[in-house]
C-alpha cells in the first residue's frame, strides 16, 4: 500500500517536472518574442539554450531533453523566417537542436553526479557519526548490556539487530540475555565455529527466517571475547560489503570493550580478595593477640599460686593448678581454631625446605612426651631416608596432634608406635596404638571439622586435630587416612618424595 | 661482678604478666625491676646495669625487635623474648638481632624459672668456659681438636667440628640457621640450609646416644638449634 503511494508520488512529481519544462521553454519564447526586431537570432538561441540549461540543472535529463526539443521548435517556429513555419531539415537548425540537447544532457549529468557525491557524503558522514557514537557509548559501557545495547543501536540503523555471546574462561559461549532472540541450535553452531575458528562466519542462507545471518568474532589482544550474532529486522536485509565492513568495526569496538570489562572486574576481584584476605589475617592475628594476653596471665598467676603449693591450704593450691590447665586446654583450643583459619584461607604460605624426617620426629616426640611424660613411644624409622621437603612447623604440628590423640585414648601402658619408610614416591608416616579402636563406621568423619569418636565426652577435645591435620597433610600434597588392625588403631599419611638438592659431604678423614 | 644477687629487667606492658614474671624471678632470687613500655625500659637498662632482660616482643611504643638492637649496641646482656606471635619469624628476628632465648605465651612458671635459671649460670660461667666442654658422655677439648666418646676418639669432618664449635661455645642458646650457616659455611649459602640440618643429623649420629631423641643438640623447630650441655630438669 505505502509502496504504491510513493510510487504514485514519484509520478506526479516527475509530470509536474516535464511541465516546468514546458512553461520554462514557452516563458522564454514570451519574453523573447517581442524582442525578435531588436536581437539577433543567435542571441534568441543563447536565452533558449539558457532556458536548457537551467531546467536541466533543476529538473534533470528528461526534462532537459523535451526542453532541447522544445526550444529548437519555438524558436523554428517564431523567430526564424518565414515565420510560424516548422522545419527541421535546416542543417543550421539541427546544429542548433543537437548544441541544446548536448548541454542538456551533459548539464543534467553533471548535476546528478554532484548530487550523487553529495548523497554519498552525506551517508558517509552519517555512518561516521554513529560508529563514533557507538564507540562512545561502547567505550563508556560499564557492563556486558550497555555494550549490547550499544551494539543494537548501531545495528538498527542498518536494519539489523544483534546478539552477543560472551566467552567465558572455560570458552563456553554464554548468550546475553539482552540479545534479539534467544540463538537456535544452527545460529549456536555458527557463533561457536566464529569463536573458536576466530574468523567471520555466515550462516547458511537456507535458514534466513528472521535468524542470525552472519557471527562476527569479538577478537581482542589475547583471545577473542565472544561473538556479535547480526539478525536481519526484515526479510530484505541482506550483508552487503559496506554493511559487512561497518558491522566488523563495530565488532572490533565490541571486543575491545569486553576485554577492558574483563580486565577491570580481574582487577576488583584481585582487590577485594587482597583487602579479605589482609582483613582475615588482622582479625587472626589481633584475636589471637588479645585472647593469648589474658590467657598468658592466667596461666602464669594459677601456676605461680599451685608453684607455692607448701604454703597454701591443699585444696586451693589443687584449685590453682585446675584453673592453670583449663587455661592451657583453653590456650590449645583456641591456638586450633586460629591455625585451622589460617590454613582454611588462600594464602597461607608453607614454609617448605628440605631436611632430613627424623630431626621432625625428634622434636615432635619431646614436646609430646613433654605433655605425657609417662608414656613411651616405640620409634621406627627406616635407615637412609631421603631429604623430604615439607614445613617442619606444621608437620611436628601433625606428628604432635596424632601422637597426643594416641595417648589419649590408648589404655595406659599399651604400646604406642611412631614408623616412617619411603614406599615409591611417597614417605609413609604412621601413628598406631595398641589396644583401643575408631569406632567402626565413623573413621572418615573424623577428618571433618569438629566430628569426634562416639561416646567420648570424657575426654577432652574439639575434634580440630584430626582436621588440622588433613589440612597440613594435603596442603603438601600428600593424603592421610585412619584404619583399625588387628587389635589397635592407625593413622597413616604420606608426604610426596621429590628430588632432593643434593649434598656434597665431605670425605671421612 | 655483681656482689648482690642479680638483678632482672622486665620489659612488659601488661602489668598482670609482669607482676607473676617479677613473683617467679624473685623465687629465683633475683632482684627485679619492671618498665611497662621500651623507651622505659632502655632507660632502666642503662642505668641499672641488670644482668638479665625479660622482653615482651609486643611492646606499645616500639618494636621488640628495635629495642634488642638497640640495647645490643652498647649491653651484652642474656635476653628473654616473651612472644604471643605464633610465627616463627617474629622470634627468628629477635633472635638474629641478639636475644638468646624465647618463650612462647603463654607459659609455665617452671618453663620461666628453668629458663631465667640457666641464662643466669651461663652469664656466671662466662669468659672462663675454657676449651674443656663434656655433656652425656662426650669430651670436647677444643684446644686439641679432639672429641671422646665414653673414652673412644670420634672422628669429625671439619665441617661438623666447625658446626659442634658453635654449639659448644653457645650452651643453652637458640642459634638460628641463619646464624649457624653463617658461621660454618660463610654468609651467602643460606639458600642451601638443607646442609646444616643434614651435618646436624650426622653429628647426632655420632654424639648422641639415640639420634632420634637427641637430649643435647635440640631443634627449635623452623627456628635453629639448641645446645643443652645438661639434659632439662623440670
Amino acid at each position: 500500500m505505502s509502496f504504491a503511494v510513493t510510487m504514485q508520488s514519484a509520478f506526479t512529481r516527475r509530470v509536474a517536472d516535464y511541465g516546468a519544462a514546458v512553461v520554462a521553454c514557452c516563458l522564454t519564447a514570451a519574453v523573447a518574442f517581442p524582442l525578435r526586431n531588436h536581437l539577433d537570432l543567435p542571441d534568441i538561441v543563447m536565452l533558449f539554450l539558457l532556458a536548457v540549461f537551467l531546467v536541466a540543472t533543476f529538473l534533470g535529463r528528461g526534462p532537459a531533453v523535451v526542453a532541447s526539443f522544445l526550444s529548437v521548435a519555438l524558436f523554428d517556429y517564431y523567430f526564424d523566417t518565414p515565420h510560424h513555419f516548422l522545419f527541421f531539415g535546416d542543417a543550421e537548425h539541427l546544429l542548433t537542436f543537437a548544441i541544446m540537447l548536448a548541454v542538456g544532457l551533459v548539464t543534467a549529468q553533471l548535476v546528478s553526479r554532484a548530487a550523487a557525491r553529495t548523497d554519498d557524503a552525506r551517508a558517509r558522514e552519517r555512518e561516521t557519526r554513529q560508529l563514533y557514537e557507538a564507540a562512545r557509548d561502547i567505550a563508556g559501557a560499564h557492563d556486558v548490556t550497555q555494550i549490547l545495547e550499544a551494539a543494537q543501536h548501531y545495528l538498527s540503523n542498518r536494519g539489523l539487530g544483534g546478539n552477543l555471546l560472551v566467552a567465558g574462561d572455560d570458552d563456553r559461549l554464554v548468550d546475553h540475555p539482552g540479545g534479539h532472540h534467544v540463538l537456535g541450535i544452527a545460529e549456536s553452531g555458527c557463533a561457536e565455529a566464529a569463536c573458536r575458528g576466530s574468523e567471520f562466519v555466515a550462516a547458511d542462507p537456507r535458514d534466513l527466517a528472521g535468524a542470525a545471518i552472519a557471527c562476527f568474532p569479538l577478537r581482542a589482544a589475547t583471545r577473542v571475547r565472544g561473538v556479535l550474532a547480526v539478525t536481519p529486522l526484515d526479510d530484505h536485509t541482506r550483508l552487503a560489503d559496506e554493511q559487512y565492513k561497518a558491522v566488523e568495526a563495530l565488532a572490533s569496538l565490541a571486543a575491545l570493550a569486553l576485554e577492558r570489562l574483563h580486565y577491570a572486574e580481574n582487577a576488583q576481584r584481585a582487590e577485594i580478595m587482597v583487602a579479605d584476605e589482609r582483613l582475615r589475617s588482622s582479625v587472626l592475628t589481633s584475636l589471637s593477640h588479645d585472647l593469648r594476653t589474658p590467657l598468658t596471665t592466667l596461666v602464669g598467676l594459677a601456676d605461680t599460686l599451685a608453684e607455692r603449693r607448701a604454703t597454701l591450704p591443699a585444696d586451693a593450691a589443687e584449685t590453682a593448678g585446675i584453673i592453670r590447665d583449663q587455661a592451657q586446654a583453653m590456650h590449645k583450643l583456641l591456638s586450633d581454631l586460629l591455625d585451622m583459619a589460617r590454613l582454611k584461607s588462600a594464602s597461607a604460605p608453607l614454609r617448605r625446605e628440605w631436611q632430613p624426617f627424623e630431626d621432625v620426629v625428634g622434636s615432635s616426640l619431646r614436646l609430646a612426651e613433654n605433655v605425657a611424660p609417662d608414656r613411651h613411644v616405640t620409634i621406627d624409622l627406616a635407615p637412609d631416608l631421603p631429604l623430604i621437603f615439607f614445613d617442619a612447623v606444621l608437620i611436628e604440628r601433625v606428628l604432635c596432634n596424632l601422637l597426643d590423640n594416641a595417648f589419649k585414648y590408648a589404655r595406659p601402658g599399651a604400646r604406642i608406635s611412631l614408623a616412617a619408610r619411603q614406599s615409591s614416591a611417597h614417605l609413609e608416616v604412621s601413628v598406631c596404638n595398641d589396644g583401643s579402636e575408631f569406632p567402626a563406621g565413623r573413621i572418615e568423619p573424623m577428618f571433618d571439622l569438629f566430628v569426634r569418636g562416639a561416646n567420648e565426652s570424657c575426654i577432652p577435645g574439639a575434634g580440630l586435630g584430626l582436621a588440622i591435620c588433613k589440612a597440613i597433610v594435603e596442603a603438601h600434597g600428600g593424603s592421610i587416612r585412619a584404619e583399625n588392625r588387628a587389635g589397635g588403631a592407625c593413622v597413616r599419611f604420606t608426604l610426596p618424595c621429590l628430588t632432593p638438592p643434593p649434598v656434597a659431604i665431605e670425605d671421612e678423614p | 661482678m655483681n656482689t648482690l644477687s642479680p638483678l632482672a629487667l622486665v620489659v612488659e606492658d601488661e602489668p598482670q604478666i609482669r607482676r607473676f614474671v617479677c613473683s617467679a624471678l624473685r623465687d629465683e632470687s633475683c632482684r627485679a625491676s619492671e618498665a611497662g613500655s621500651a623507651a622505659q625500659g632502655l632507660d632502666l637498662a642503662a642505668r641499672e646495669q641488670p644482668d638479665l632482660v625479660v622482653l615482651d616482643l609486643g611492646l606499645p611504643d616500639r618494636d621488640g625487635v628495635d629495642f634488642i638492637r638497640e640495647l645490643r649496641v652498647w649491653s651484652a646482656v642474656p635476653v628473654l623474648v616473651l612472644s604471643a606471635r605464633t610465627v616463627e619469624s617474629d622470634k627468628i628476628a629477635a633472635l638474629d638481632a641478639g636475644a638468646d632465648d624465647y618463650l612462647t605465651k603463654p607459659f609455665g612458671i617452671g618453663e620461666l624459672r628453668a629458663r631465667v635459671r640457666a641464662m643466669l649460670r651461663r652469664r656466671q660461667m662466662h669468659g672462663d668456659a675454657g676449651a674443656l666442654h663434656a655433656f652425656g658422655d662426650v669430651e670436647a677439648d677444643l684446644a686439641r681438636h679432639i672429641v671422646r666418646r665414653a673414652g673412644a676418639e670420634v672422628h669429625l669432618t671439619p665441617q661438623e667440628y666447625k658446626l659442634l664449635v658453635q654449639l659448644l661455645t653457645n650452651p643453652g642458646r637458640v642459634l638460628t640457621q641463619a646464624f649457624l650457616i653463617d658461621k660454618v659455611w660463610g654468609p651467602g649459602n643460606r639458600e642451601n640450609n638443607h646442609y646444616l640440618r643434614v651435618y646436624v643429623g650426622r653429628l647426632r649420629q655420632k654424639l648422641e646416644a639415640d639420634p632420634t631423641r637427641p637430649r643435647h643438640i635440640l631443634t627449635e623447630t623452623g627456628i635453629g638449634y639448641r645446645f643443652q650441655p645438661q639434659e632439662a630438669t623440670r
